[in-house]
């Protein structure tokens, strides 16, 4: 009843003979393809998203490393304040401290303040008359620690206000601290900004893959056709989503990279005579990044790189699993 | 009847779409491994049904579906496409992907099952030579006539050697000769130890080959050894 032919001619596989052919595939030619997953607009969310969080992350960097220049300055300077005493004579007793002050141990430079100088730092506030000169304003030493070999401030303090009564020392503590605050608080608002701008590129990555499995239905269905694990699909998909996750995040660093290399600019361009370019670069700094802030920039493009790759994969393997259950 | 060893068991099986009636009723059968048959039965008889079900794309409504020892109520989506790529199935309408060349369709399966393209390059390349598509390998679908889809779709179900062959009128669109030449694949798939089974009405093909046969009629099943 069989008509068929003898398997002599059968196809090689089902056969043991081997032989060397030409290849017909392209070396991997991508299972879903690149421009039904992805558009220019998302990439173009995710490089905008790149940015701000370069900008962010690096300002918060600037911010924080700005603040350790200013409280180390802080730190290594203290300053005695000499309340004028009525029955004996203020300058004799500046030069009773200073010289006190010189014998210590950990003392780089003692340096009084003429009554000149000290009305100058209270210039801005009260204005300048020569009245003053007859106010019994106190007198100001600043002492320039030596930071290699500090001397103990606290002892420094309890015996130079006991020897000299209406001398006060001034660690800086106040200022410190209040330094340490304000660079936490924009510590903690610039990582609140991070994680809220790596929600929003989260969120828009998963209603990207939501449509980009929609377009794709038939290529997923046939992928479970021929037996592809969800992690299979989910790859196919988050390969796209990783490249554009990729370019659009270095197109965003490196827009925020120029930024701050023409920040110099910027700011001789916005000094105003209230406040120069100079007070502004003593402030925060110059604005350019460092090795440091540059090593940041790539850790942006890593991370949204990395959003990109984890968001994906999730969210196209619980669409998957959703639709198969 | 012994039927500890069944590839394919189906337990009092029953299938409605919706709230419609049942295309499929009571359904019990089993196949041993190695079995070759033909399945058959009028245009809407619930052929195409049964395939679906036997290939995991449809859930019973009532009654149970052991695949190769398993019941496929209890697998996971893991477990589902473990058993998918023991699986090769001809759909009716072929199923395959436009922006992949023939050869890249064909090989599909292999490259999910993660092999490298070295290692199965040459047997994609003979089974489409084998099918008469050797000069049509890079040639997209959109390009390929019914036929040739058709035998791009059967060498992409056989080209990993799976253990059950499901196939929906895999002749429907080529002509005796190549329909005799693929019905040869099939046998010899089924001497190298596949299971298989082939939706048709195609009288002239099943005369070609002593296959049991399996009748479906107004959604019940008749099995004629």
């Amino acid at each position: 009843m069989s008509t068929v032919e003898p398997a002599s001619s059968l196809p090689v596989l089902y056969k043991t003979r081997k032989q060397s052919q030409p290849k017909y595939a392209r070396s991997n030619a991508p299972i879903v393809p690149p421009g039904s997953v992805t558009g220019r607009s998302l990439a173009l969310v995710i490089a905008i998203m790149g940015f701000l969080a370069s900008i962010t992350a690096c300002g918060v960097y600037i911010v924080f490393n700005a603040a350790n220049v200013w409280t180390d300055r802080i730190s290594a300077e203290i300053t005695v304040q000499i309340q004028p005493h009525a029955d004996a004579s203020g300058e004799d007793r500046t030069a009773d401290i200073v010289q006190f002050l010189k014998d210590q141990n950990g003392i780089a430079r003692v340096t009084p303040f003429s009554q000149e100088q000290s009305l100058k730092l209270v210039e801005p506030w009260i204005g300048r008359s020569e009245v003053l000169k007859s106010f019994a304003i106190p007198k100001l030493v600043a002492v320039q620690i030596d930071t290699s070999s500090p001397p103990d401030i606290a002892t420094l303090k309890t015996v130079l206000e006991s020897k000299f009564p209406g001398a006060f020392l001034d660690d800086h503590g106040l200022w410190r601290n209040e330094i340490r605050r304000l660079t936490r608080l924009l510590e903690i608002g610039g990582i609140g900004m991070l994680f809220l701008m790596a929600a929003a590129t989260a969120a828009v990555i998963v209603a990207a893959a939501t449509s980009a499995l929609a377009s794709n239905r038939e290529i997923v269905s046939v992928l479970n056709l021929v037996g592809a694990e969800e992690k299979f699909i989910a790859r196919q998909f988050e390969t796209h989503f990783v490249k554009v996750g990729v370019r659009a995040g270095v197109f965003g660093a490196g827009l925020a990279a120029l930024l701050f290399l023409s920040l110099p600019y910027i700011t001789e361009g916005i000094s105003t005579s209230a406040t120069s370019a100079a007070e502004i670069r003593r402030l925060v700094g110059a604005g350019t990044l460092d090795i440091g802030g540059y090593a940041v920039l790539v850790l942006v493009v890593v991370a949204v790189a990395l959003i990109c790759k984890l968001t994906s994969r999730y969210g196209v393997r619980r669409i998957l699993n959703h639709q198969n259950s | 009847m012994n039927t500890g060893h069944a590839l394919i068991r189906f337990e009092n099986v029953g299938l409605r779409y919706g709230a419609g009636q049942e295309v499929l009723r009571d359904v019990n059968f089993h196949l041993h491994p190695g079995s070759f048959h033909f399945l058959t039965g009028p245009s809407g008889a619930g052929k195409t049904t049964l395939l679906r079900m036997l290939f995991m794309s449809l859930r019973p409504t009532r009654g149970l579906v052991y695949l190769f020892g398993r019941n496929i109520a209890k697998n996971t989506t893991s477990q589902r496409a473990d058993l998918r790529r023991r699986i090769g199935i001809v759909f009716q309408d072929f199923r395959l992907l436009d922006h992949l060349t023939t050869w890249e369709n064909v090989a599909l399966p292999l490259r999910v099952m993660g092999r490298k393209q070295s290692d199965y390059q040459d047997d994609v390349t003979e089974l489409l030579r084998w099918v008469g598509l050797g000069d049509r390998m890079h040639a997209f679908p959109a390009v390929l006539s019914g036929g040739e889809k058709q035998r791009a779709a059967i060498a992409r179900a056989v080209i990993a050697k799976p253990e059950l062959l499901l196939a929906d009128e895999p002749t429907g669109n080529v002509d005796p000769q190549m329909a005799r030449r693929l019905l040869r694949l099939f046998i010899e798939l089924n001497r190298l130890g596949t299971s298989i089974i082939i939706a048709t009405h195609d009288y002239q093909l099943m005369s070609q080959f002593p296959a049991a046969r399996m009748q479906l009629e107004n959604g019940r099943l008749e099995m004629h050894e």
